[in-house]
């Protein structure tokens, strides 16, 4: 399973085509993607990291079916994923 | 003296935009400059309630934003369209603004002397 990390916001950059062998973690102004109706359809499982959903407030807005990570989860994803791409 | 238009259109946290477009503005208010500020895009972001950004040890843009006020900033405009795209809502932000369709926006930032995007 391929793991994608993604660090703009939607709107600056498109999100990664969708797939089912995806997994994604919305990180930095990514999580913006968390609080947009559209994002989820299509990708294997979505997460966002918490401390960048609570810095922008986001954290009420978020969507349903995207889990709610911190860091050592983050890195657990990172072990468990191949390849890894930042996106 | 020349007025100046501020445009805030980037996230916060990622870059420092945020922060530069701030200090800019209230600087030149000080002086009682003309100022008026107008939001699109992701810049709206800016504006949502309940931010904690010591979260990511940023500096937390929701209290210079109380700072409008004490400089009689009050010429503040928000893109309709890009509230519609971002499902905010302009009544639950953490300034009041006038909501311009994305035509009188322009419109408007079009009579600005000087304008600055951040």
């Amino acid at each position: 399973m391929m793991l994608l990390i993604l660090t703009q916001s939607p709107f600056v950059k498109a999100l990664p085509p969708p797939s089912k062998h995806s997994t994604i973690i919305l990180t930095q102004d990514a999580v913006i993607a968390a609080s947009i109706p559209l994002t989820q359809s299509g990708y294997g499982k979505i997460y966002a990291l918490a401390d960048d959903l609570m810095a922008r407030g986001l954290t009420a807005q978020l969507i349903e079916g995207i889990e709610v990570i911190n860091y050592q989860q983050f890195v657990e994803l990172t072990l468990t994923h191949n390849p890894i791409v930042s996106w | 003296m020349k007025n100046l238009a501020v445009i805030n259109s980037s996230a916060p946290y990622g870059r420092s935009n945020y922060r530069e477009s701030i200090d800019l503005l209230l600087a030149n208010a000080s002086y009682d400059r003309p100022v008026a500020l107008y939001f699109t895009g992701d810049g709206l972001y800016q504006l949502v309630k309940n931010q904690t950004a010591n979260a990511i040890d940023a500096k937390d843009i929701s209290k210079m934003f109380g700072l409008l006020d004490l400089y009689d900033i009050e010429d503040i405009y928000f893109c309709q369209q890009s509230l519609i795209e971002r499902n905010l809502d302009p009544n639950n932000l953490l300034i009041t603004g006038e909501v311009l369709t994305s035509q009188q926006w322009f419109t408007k930032l079009a009579s600005s002397d000087q304008v600055v995007n951040f």
